[in-house]
Protein backbone atom coordinates (compact mmCIF):
# COMPACT_ATOMS: atom_id res chain seq x y z
CA UNK A 1 0.00 0.00 0.00
CA UNK A 2 1.18 3.52 -1.16
CA UNK A 3 1.57 6.11 2.24
CA UNK A 4 -0.60 8.72 2.18
CA UNK A 5 0.90 12.20 1.83
CA UNK A 6 -1.29 15.43 2.75
CA UNK A 7 -0.32 18.31 1.02
CA UNK A 8 -1.46 21.75 2.27
CA UNK A 9 -1.78 24.02 -0.64
CA UNK A 10 -2.38 27.46 -0.80
CA UNK A 11 -5.99 29.22 0.55
CA UNK A 12 -6.61 32.38 -0.88
CA UNK A 13 -8.54 34.75 -2.71
CA UNK A 14 -8.92 35.29 -6.46
CA UNK A 15 -11.65 37.48 -7.85
CA UNK A 16 -13.64 37.91 -4.43
CA UNK A 17 -13.94 34.14 -4.70
CA UNK A 18 -11.88 32.09 -1.80
CA UNK A 19 -10.31 28.94 -3.41
CA UNK A 20 -7.75 26.45 -2.70
CA UNK A 21 -4.33 26.44 -5.29
CA UNK A 22 -1.71 23.93 -5.45
CA UNK A 23 0.91 23.17 -7.60
CA UNK A 24 0.69 19.85 -9.44
CA UNK A 25 4.75 19.32 -9.11
CA UNK A 26 4.20 18.58 -5.18
CA UNK A 27 1.78 15.32 -6.50
CA UNK A 28 4.10 14.56 -9.18
CA UNK A 29 7.09 14.30 -6.85
CA UNK A 30 5.40 12.44 -4.14
CA UNK A 31 3.96 9.80 -6.42
CA UNK A 32 7.38 9.38 -8.46
CA UNK A 33 8.83 8.63 -4.85
CA UNK A 34 5.82 6.24 -4.23
CA UNK A 35 3.42 8.02 -2.19
CA UNK A 36 0.00 8.87 -3.00
CA UNK A 37 -0.37 12.62 -2.25
CA UNK A 38 -3.94 13.60 -1.09
CA UNK A 39 -4.79 17.44 -1.01
CA UNK A 40 -6.08 18.61 2.34
CA UNK A 41 -9.04 21.10 1.68
CA UNK A 42 -10.47 21.99 5.49
CA UNK A 43 -9.56 23.96 8.10
CA UNK A 44 -11.97 23.35 10.75
CA UNK A 45 -10.90 19.48 11.13
CA UNK A 46 -7.38 18.98 10.94
CA UNK A 47 -7.20 15.84 13.16
CA UNK A 48 -9.26 13.85 10.51
CA UNK A 49 -6.51 14.31 7.94
CA UNK A 50 -4.20 13.27 10.80
CA UNK A 51 -6.00 10.50 10.81
CA UNK A 52 -5.92 9.63 7.52
CA UNK A 53 -2.05 10.71 5.95
CA UNK A 54 0.86 8.59 7.52
CA UNK A 55 3.24 12.41 6.84
CA UNK A 56 2.64 16.03 5.83
CA UNK A 57 4.37 17.96 3.17
CA UNK A 58 4.62 21.95 4.15
CA UNK A 59 4.63 23.68 0.90
CA UNK A 60 6.31 26.57 -0.17
CA UNK A 61 4.51 30.41 -0.58
CA UNK A 62 4.62 33.89 0.61
CA UNK A 63 6.40 34.75 4.38
CA UNK A 64 4.86 33.66 7.19
CA UNK A 65 3.33 36.37 9.52
CA UNK A 66 5.96 37.84 11.76
CA UNK A 67 3.72 37.76 14.98
CA UNK A 68 4.45 33.97 14.92
CA UNK A 69 8.10 34.52 16.34
CA UNK A 70 7.52 37.40 18.19
CA UNK A 71 8.08 39.95 15.95
CA UNK A 72 6.17 42.95 14.57
CA UNK A 73 5.34 45.35 11.65
CA UNK A 74 6.41 48.64 12.65
CA UNK A 75 4.57 50.29 9.45
CA UNK A 76 1.72 49.54 6.92
CA UNK A 77 4.17 49.86 4.60
CA UNK A 78 6.19 46.37 6.20
CA UNK A 79 3.53 43.89 5.69
CA UNK A 80 3.96 41.65 3.43
CA UNK A 81 2.01 39.24 0.92
CA UNK A 82 0.28 37.17 3.62
CA UNK A 83 -1.97 33.98 3.49
CA UNK A 84 -3.85 33.66 7.13
CA UNK A 85 -5.98 31.32 6.52
CA UNK A 86 -3.51 28.72 4.79
CA UNK A 87 -1.15 29.62 7.81
CA UNK A 88 -3.87 28.90 10.62
CA UNK A 89 -4.37 25.13 8.93
CA UNK A 90 -0.09 24.77 8.65
CA UNK A 91 0.05 25.53 12.12
CA UNK A 92 -2.22 23.15 13.51
CA UNK A 93 -2.18 20.71 11.01
CA UNK A 94 1.93 20.36 11.66
CA UNK A 95 1.57 20.25 15.39
CA UNK A 96 -0.54 17.56 15.15
CA UNK A 97 1.89 15.56 13.13
CA UNK A 98 4.55 16.16 15.40
CA UNK A 99 2.62 15.21 18.45
CA UNK A 100 1.48 12.05 16.48
CA UNK A 101 4.80 11.30 15.71
CA UNK A 102 3.82 11.07 11.75
CA UNK A 103 6.90 12.55 9.51
CA UNK A 104 6.96 15.86 8.22
CA UNK A 105 9.19 17.67 5.79
CA UNK A 106 8.94 21.12 5.07
CA UNK A 107 9.99 23.24 1.49
CA UNK A 108 10.77 26.80 1.59
CA UNK A 109 8.19 28.35 3.67
CA UNK A 110 7.52 24.32 5.07
CA UNK A 111 10.54 24.67 6.23
CA UNK A 112 10.20 27.79 7.97
CA UNK A 113 6.81 26.47 9.61
CA UNK A 114 8.24 23.52 11.09
CA UNK A 115 10.83 25.86 12.70
CA UNK A 116 8.53 28.47 13.86
CA UNK A 117 6.22 25.61 14.77
CA UNK A 118 8.77 24.35 17.61
CA UNK A 119 9.52 27.73 18.33
CA UNK A 120 12.42 28.93 16.29
CA UNK A 121 12.94 32.55 14.47
CA UNK A 122 13.37 34.01 10.79
CA UNK A 123 15.67 36.91 9.26
CA UNK A 124 12.98 38.49 7.78
CA UNK A 125 15.01 39.38 4.77
CA UNK A 126 18.30 38.38 3.99
CA UNK A 127 18.69 40.45 1.49
CA UNK A 128 18.73 43.52 4.75
CA UNK A 129 21.41 41.25 6.61
CA UNK A 130 24.51 42.21 3.89
CA UNK A 131 24.21 38.97 2.40
CA UNK A 132 25.62 38.62 -1.24
CA UNK A 133 22.38 38.07 -3.18
CA UNK A 134 22.97 34.27 -3.99
CA UNK A 135 19.03 33.22 -2.66
CA UNK A 136 17.28 34.88 -5.34
CA UNK A 137 17.47 36.69 -8.12
CA UNK A 138 15.10 39.38 -7.10
CA UNK A 139 12.42 39.59 -4.21
CA UNK A 140 9.04 41.78 -4.31
CA UNK A 141 7.56 41.02 -0.79
CA UNK A 142 4.53 42.40 -2.05
CA UNK A 143 4.13 39.37 -5.00
CA UNK A 144 4.38 35.95 -4.32
CA UNK A 145 6.03 35.06 -7.79
CA UNK A 146 9.34 34.23 -7.52
CA UNK A 147 12.79 34.11 -8.74
CA UNK A 148 14.58 31.14 -8.96
CA UNK A 149 19.39 31.42 -9.07
CA UNK A 150 21.10 28.25 -8.16
CA UNK A 151 24.49 28.06 -5.47
CA UNK A 152 25.92 25.19 -3.83
CA UNK A 153 25.04 23.94 -0.22
CA UNK A 154 27.58 22.06 2.53
CA UNK A 155 25.94 18.97 4.21
CA UNK A 156 26.88 18.49 7.61
CA UNK A 157 27.97 14.58 8.76
CA UNK A 158 26.55 12.49 10.66
CA UNK A 159 22.89 13.95 10.12
CA UNK A 160 19.96 11.76 8.90
CA UNK A 161 19.88 13.83 5.39
CA UNK A 162 23.92 13.33 4.87
CA UNK A 163 22.79 9.55 4.41
CA UNK A 164 20.78 10.97 0.61
CA UNK A 165 23.09 14.14 0.18
CA UNK A 166 25.97 14.22 -0.90
CA UNK A 167 28.86 16.37 0.83
CA UNK A 168 28.59 19.14 -1.76
CA UNK A 169 25.40 19.52 -3.30
CA UNK A 170 24.21 22.36 -5.60
CA UNK A 171 20.03 23.52 -5.62
CA UNK A 172 17.81 26.14 -7.13
CA UNK A 173 17.40 28.94 -4.20
CA UNK A 174 14.41 31.92 -4.47
CA UNK A 175 13.88 32.90 -1.03
CA UNK A 176 14.58 36.15 0.94
CA UNK A 177 13.99 35.44 4.15
CA UNK A 178 16.33 32.43 6.30
CA UNK A 179 15.90 30.55 9.71
CA UNK A 180 17.97 32.74 12.10
CA UNK A 181 17.47 30.88 15.67
CA UNK A 182 16.60 26.69 15.27
CA UNK A 183 13.16 25.66 16.99
CA UNK A 184 13.36 23.28 19.89
CA UNK A 185 15.42 19.71 18.89
CA UNK A 186 16.04 20.67 15.31
CA UNK A 187 20.27 20.51 14.22
CA UNK A 188 21.35 22.15 10.63
CA UNK A 189 21.82 19.63 8.06
CA UNK A 190 22.95 21.71 5.34
CA UNK A 191 24.34 25.61 4.89
CA UNK A 192 24.73 27.46 1.76
CA UNK A 193 28.08 29.00 1.08
CA UNK A 194 27.47 32.34 2.28
CA UNK A 195 26.42 30.05 5.82
CA UNK A 196 22.35 30.35 5.62
CA UNK A 197 20.69 27.67 6.95
CA UNK A 198 19.68 25.06 4.14
CA UNK A 199 17.98 22.26 5.66
CA UNK A 200 17.08 21.57 9.64
CA UNK A 201 16.17 18.12 11.01
CA UNK A 202 14.63 16.84 14.27
CA UNK A 203 16.97 15.35 16.78
CA UNK A 204 14.04 12.88 18.33
CA UNK A 205 11.90 12.27 15.22
CA UNK A 206 11.02 12.21 11.36
CA UNK A 207 10.67 15.90 11.24
CA UNK A 208 12.99 17.62 8.61
CA UNK A 209 13.50 20.68 6.17
CA UNK A 210 14.44 22.44 3.10
CA UNK A 211 14.98 25.49 2.29
CA UNK A 212 15.30 24.84 -1.68
CA UNK A 213 12.10 23.39 -4.08
CA UNK A 214 13.26 19.58 -4.67
CA UNK A 215 9.48 19.68 -6.34
CA UNK A 216 10.44 22.25 -9.08
CA UNK A 217 11.60 19.82 -11.17
CA UNK A 218 15.32 20.19 -13.03
CA UNK A 219 16.70 17.35 -14.28
CA UNK A 220 20.53 18.53 -13.07
CA UNK A 221 19.80 18.91 -9.54
CA UNK A 222 19.75 14.73 -8.70
CA UNK A 223 19.42 15.49 -4.82
CA UNK A 224 15.90 16.37 -5.45
CA UNK A 225 14.42 13.12 -6.41
CA UNK A 226 16.58 11.38 -3.17
CA UNK A 227 15.24 13.67 -0.75
CA UNK A 228 11.71 12.99 -1.74
CA UNK A 229 12.25 9.39 -1.62
CA UNK A 230 13.42 9.58 1.68
CA UNK A 231 10.61 11.00 3.12
CA UNK A 232 8.23 8.74 1.34
CA UNK A 233 10.37 5.71 2.53
CA UNK A 234 9.88 7.06 6.09
CA UNK A 235 6.21 8.00 6.33
CA UNK A 236 5.94 3.76 4.50
CA UNK A 237 7.89 3.02 8.08
CA UNK A 238 4.89 4.19 9.85
CA UNK A 239 2.06 2.43 7.34
CA UNK A 240 -0.32 0.16 10.26
CA UNK B 1 -20.42 7.53 13.12
CA UNK B 2 -17.56 7.62 10.76
CA UNK B 3 -16.93 10.79 8.52
CA UNK B 4 -17.03 9.95 4.82
CA UNK B 5 -14.35 11.23 2.51
CA UNK B 6 -15.18 12.83 -0.48
CA UNK B 7 -12.79 13.80 -3.10
CA UNK B 8 -13.44 16.81 -4.93
CA UNK B 9 -11.46 16.99 -8.53
CA UNK B 10 -11.30 20.96 -8.95
CA UNK B 11 -9.88 22.55 -12.47
CA UNK B 12 -6.75 23.45 -13.93
CA UNK B 13 -4.63 26.89 -13.17
CA UNK B 14 -1.33 27.98 -12.58
CA UNK B 15 0.89 27.89 -9.19
CA UNK B 16 1.39 31.49 -8.01
CA UNK B 17 5.42 30.99 -6.98
CA UNK B 18 6.35 29.55 -10.14
CA UNK B 19 2.88 29.78 -12.32
CA UNK B 20 3.43 25.90 -13.06
CA UNK B 21 0.36 23.99 -14.07
CA UNK B 22 -1.73 24.00 -10.49
CA UNK B 23 -5.34 22.65 -9.23
CA UNK B 24 -7.77 25.06 -8.04
CA UNK B 25 -10.95 24.59 -6.54
CA UNK B 26 -13.50 27.04 -5.15
CA UNK B 27 -14.05 27.01 -1.36
CA UNK B 28 -18.31 27.20 -1.75
CA UNK B 29 -17.65 23.66 -2.42
CA UNK B 30 -15.98 22.17 0.72
CA UNK B 31 -17.07 24.36 3.07
CA UNK B 32 -20.66 22.71 1.67
CA UNK B 33 -19.33 19.39 2.60
CA UNK B 34 -17.39 19.63 5.66
CA UNK B 35 -21.16 21.81 6.75
CA UNK B 36 -22.35 18.36 5.87
CA UNK B 37 -20.04 16.11 7.69
CA UNK B 38 -18.07 14.51 5.52
CA UNK B 39 -13.84 15.11 4.93
CA UNK B 40 -12.85 17.08 1.11
CA UNK B 41 -9.75 15.89 -0.34
CA UNK B 42 -8.23 16.46 -3.48
CA UNK B 43 -6.63 13.97 -6.02
CA UNK B 44 -3.05 15.02 -7.30
CA UNK B 45 -1.82 12.23 -9.32
CA UNK B 46 -3.44 11.31 -12.60
CA UNK B 47 -2.02 7.97 -12.85
CA UNK B 48 -3.00 6.95 -8.81
CA UNK B 49 -7.09 7.19 -9.69
CA UNK B 50 -8.15 3.70 -8.81
CA UNK B 51 -6.11 4.72 -5.22
CA UNK B 52 -8.30 7.95 -5.23
CA UNK B 53 -11.66 5.75 -5.59
CA UNK B 54 -10.19 3.21 -3.66
CA UNK B 55 -10.19 5.16 -0.19
CA UNK B 56 -12.71 7.91 -1.02
CA UNK B 57 -16.71 7.23 -0.14
CA UNK B 58 -17.84 9.58 -2.61
CA UNK B 59 -17.06 12.27 -5.23
CA UNK B 60 -18.24 15.44 -6.56
CA UNK B 61 -16.97 16.82 -9.79
CA UNK B 62 -17.32 20.98 -10.05
CA UNK B 63 -17.65 23.14 -12.12
CA UNK B 64 -14.66 25.26 -13.74
CA UNK B 65 -12.77 28.14 -11.77
CA UNK B 66 -9.60 29.03 -14.31
CA UNK B 67 -6.83 30.58 -12.09
CA UNK B 68 -4.29 32.54 -14.13
CA UNK B 69 -2.19 34.54 -11.65
CA UNK B 70 -0.64 36.35 -14.59
CA UNK B 71 -2.30 37.46 -17.51
CA UNK B 72 0.64 35.93 -19.97
CA UNK B 73 0.02 32.68 -18.86
CA UNK B 74 -2.62 30.27 -21.38
CA UNK B 75 -4.12 27.57 -20.21
CA UNK B 76 -3.40 25.62 -23.12
CA UNK B 77 -4.79 21.63 -22.89
CA UNK B 78 -5.01 21.75 -19.63
CA UNK B 79 -9.15 21.89 -19.75
CA UNK B 80 -9.05 19.27 -22.27
CA UNK B 81 -6.73 17.00 -19.47
CA UNK B 82 -8.81 17.87 -17.09
CA UNK B 83 -11.90 16.41 -19.11
CA UNK B 84 -9.90 13.58 -19.63
CA UNK B 85 -9.22 12.38 -16.05
CA UNK B 86 -12.46 13.43 -14.82
CA UNK B 87 -14.24 11.09 -17.44
CA UNK B 88 -12.15 8.09 -16.37
CA UNK B 89 -12.91 8.84 -12.85
CA UNK B 90 -16.30 9.07 -13.38
CA UNK B 91 -16.41 5.96 -14.70
CA UNK B 92 -14.19 4.26 -11.81
CA UNK B 93 -16.98 5.95 -9.09
CA UNK B 94 -20.21 4.64 -11.06
CA UNK B 95 -18.12 1.13 -11.41
CA UNK B 96 -17.47 0.59 -7.62
CA UNK B 97 -21.09 2.06 -7.16
CA UNK B 98 -20.19 4.79 -5.01
CA UNK B 99 -21.89 8.37 -4.68
CA UNK B 100 -21.06 11.10 -7.14
CA UNK B 101 -22.43 14.34 -7.70
CA UNK B 102 -21.61 16.42 -10.91
CA UNK B 103 -21.76 20.23 -10.71
CA UNK B 104 -22.21 22.68 -13.97
CA UNK B 105 -18.99 21.75 -15.88
CA UNK B 106 -18.97 17.93 -13.53
CA UNK B 107 -22.66 17.56 -14.59
CA UNK B 108 -21.92 18.42 -18.56
CA UNK B 109 -18.91 15.94 -18.69
CA UNK B 110 -20.75 13.14 -16.21
CA UNK B 111 -23.49 13.33 -19.51
CA UNK B 112 -20.53 12.93 -22.24
CA UNK B 113 -18.58 10.38 -20.44
CA UNK B 114 -21.97 7.95 -20.46
CA UNK B 115 -22.40 9.15 -24.46
CA UNK B 116 -24.59 12.09 -24.18
CA UNK B 117 -23.73 15.03 -25.71
CA UNK B 118 -23.78 19.33 -25.18
CA UNK B 119 -24.61 22.30 -26.82
CA UNK B 120 -21.86 24.88 -27.01
CA UNK B 121 -22.67 28.52 -26.74
CA UNK B 122 -26.41 27.31 -26.31
CA UNK B 123 -28.36 31.26 -26.46
CA UNK B 124 -27.08 31.52 -30.21
CA UNK B 125 -29.33 28.48 -31.20
CA UNK B 126 -32.16 28.83 -28.50
CA UNK B 127 -31.99 32.54 -27.72
CA UNK B 128 -32.50 32.49 -24.08
CA UNK B 129 -29.92 33.60 -21.87
CA UNK B 130 -28.77 31.26 -18.63
CA UNK B 131 -24.86 33.44 -18.03
CA UNK B 132 -25.35 35.43 -14.56
CA UNK B 133 -29.05 35.21 -13.89
CA UNK B 134 -31.33 33.68 -11.79
CA UNK B 135 -34.38 31.21 -12.93
CA UNK B 136 -36.92 29.12 -11.14
CA UNK B 137 -36.95 25.11 -12.25
CA UNK B 138 -39.58 22.34 -11.99
CA UNK B 139 -38.59 19.19 -10.78
CA UNK B 140 -40.06 16.10 -11.35
CA UNK B 141 -41.93 13.74 -9.16
CA UNK B 142 -40.52 11.58 -6.78
CA UNK B 143 -36.61 12.72 -7.75
CA UNK B 144 -34.04 13.61 -5.12
CA UNK B 145 -34.49 17.40 -5.51
CA UNK B 146 -38.38 17.11 -5.42
CA UNK B 147 -38.19 15.57 -2.34
CA UNK B 148 -35.76 17.93 -1.21
CA UNK B 149 -36.85 21.53 -2.77
CA UNK B 150 -40.78 20.50 -3.63
CA UNK B 151 -42.01 21.13 -7.39
CA UNK B 152 -40.77 24.60 -8.72
CA UNK B 153 -37.76 27.06 -7.27
CA UNK B 154 -35.47 29.11 -7.88
CA UNK B 155 -31.65 28.62 -8.65
CA UNK B 156 -28.58 30.19 -9.72
CA UNK B 157 -27.25 30.26 -13.62
CA UNK B 158 -24.04 30.56 -14.86
CA UNK B 159 -23.64 28.32 -17.95
CA UNK B 160 -23.25 28.71 -21.60
CA UNK B 161 -23.01 24.93 -22.59
CA UNK B 162 -26.47 22.86 -21.88
CA UNK B 163 -27.07 19.26 -21.96
CA UNK B 164 -28.20 17.92 -25.30
CA UNK B 165 -29.00 14.35 -25.79
CA UNK B 166 -28.99 13.08 -22.38
CA UNK B 167 -27.01 9.65 -21.98
CA UNK B 168 -29.26 6.61 -21.23
CA UNK B 169 -28.35 5.94 -17.98
CA UNK B 170 -29.95 8.58 -16.98
CA UNK B 171 -33.41 10.36 -16.15
CA UNK B 172 -34.25 13.95 -16.30
CA UNK B 173 -35.17 15.47 -13.32
CA UNK B 174 -35.75 19.65 -13.30
CA UNK B 175 -36.16 21.89 -16.53
CA UNK B 176 -35.83 25.70 -16.66
CA UNK B 177 -38.77 27.77 -18.12
CA UNK B 178 -37.24 27.71 -21.36
CA UNK B 179 -36.32 24.28 -21.70
CA UNK B 180 -32.66 23.43 -20.39
CA UNK B 181 -32.00 20.42 -18.40
CA UNK B 182 -31.64 21.61 -15.13
CA UNK B 183 -30.36 18.70 -12.91
CA UNK B 184 -30.97 14.74 -13.65
CA UNK B 185 -30.39 11.55 -11.71
CA UNK B 186 -28.79 7.88 -12.71
CA UNK B 187 -31.58 5.08 -13.28
CA UNK B 188 -30.25 2.52 -10.76
CA UNK B 189 -27.00 4.10 -8.95
CA UNK B 190 -26.75 7.39 -6.44
CA UNK B 191 -25.25 9.94 -8.94
CA UNK B 192 -27.23 13.54 -9.45
CA UNK B 193 -26.24 16.06 -11.43
CA UNK B 194 -27.32 19.54 -11.69
CA UNK B 195 -26.83 22.65 -13.68
CA UNK B 196 -26.63 25.65 -11.37
CA UNK B 197 -24.62 25.47 -8.92
CA UNK B 198 -26.05 24.22 -5.18
CA UNK B 199 -22.88 24.75 -3.39
CA UNK B 200 -23.78 28.67 -3.78
CA UNK B 201 -27.03 28.49 -2.45
CA UNK B 202 -25.78 27.70 1.09
CA UNK B 203 -27.20 29.77 4.26
CA UNK B 204 -24.06 31.45 4.72
CA UNK B 205 -23.02 32.23 0.48
CA UNK B 206 -23.90 36.13 0.24
CA UNK B 207 -25.26 36.39 -3.49
CA UNK B 208 -27.66 33.41 -2.77
CA UNK B 209 -30.90 33.51 -5.39
CA UNK B 210 -33.82 33.37 -2.89
CA UNK B 211 -33.99 29.56 -3.32
CA UNK B 212 -33.90 26.91 -0.91
CA UNK B 213 -31.18 26.61 1.51
CA UNK B 214 -29.31 23.82 -0.11
CA UNK B 215 -27.78 22.12 3.06
CA UNK B 216 -30.18 19.54 2.57
CA UNK B 217 -28.48 18.46 -0.56
CA UNK B 218 -25.06 17.77 1.01
CA UNK B 219 -26.52 16.63 4.20
CA UNK B 220 -28.46 13.49 1.81
CA UNK B 221 -25.42 12.96 -0.13
CA UNK B 222 -22.87 12.56 2.98
CA UNK B 223 -25.56 10.44 4.10
CA UNK B 224 -25.58 8.22 0.82
CA UNK B 225 -21.68 8.15 1.58
CA UNK B 226 -21.76 6.78 5.00
CA UNK B 227 -24.46 4.43 3.64
CA UNK B 228 -22.62 2.98 1.07
CA UNK B 229 -19.80 2.22 3.55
Amino acid sequence: MKPKILIIGEDDFSKNIPHFVISCEYGKAVSKAGGLPIVALDAMNPEDYVKMCDGLLLTGGPDIHCGRYGEFYSEDSEFPYLCTNRENLEFQICKLFLKAKKPVFGIGRGMQILNVVLGGTLYRDITDEGNNLIHTAKVDIKSPKAHITYHKINVNTDTELSKVLKNEEVVNSCHHQAIKELGENFVVSAVSEDGYIEAIEHKQQNAFGVQWHPEHADETLDADGRIFDYFVSVCREGLV
Amino acid sequence: MKKPVILITGGPGFDRQFHTEARVLNKTYTSAIVAAGGIPVMDLDENALDDYVAMSDGCIFTGTHAFLPDENLSMGNLQVERINRDHKLMHKFIDAKKPVLGICQGFQQLNTAFSGDLCINFKLTDGVEHCQTTHTIKTTQGSLVNRLFGDEFLVNSIHNVRVGKLADCFVPTAYSPDGVLEAYEHKELPVYGFQWHPERMRGDFSGCPYGPNTDALFKAFVEMCISYK
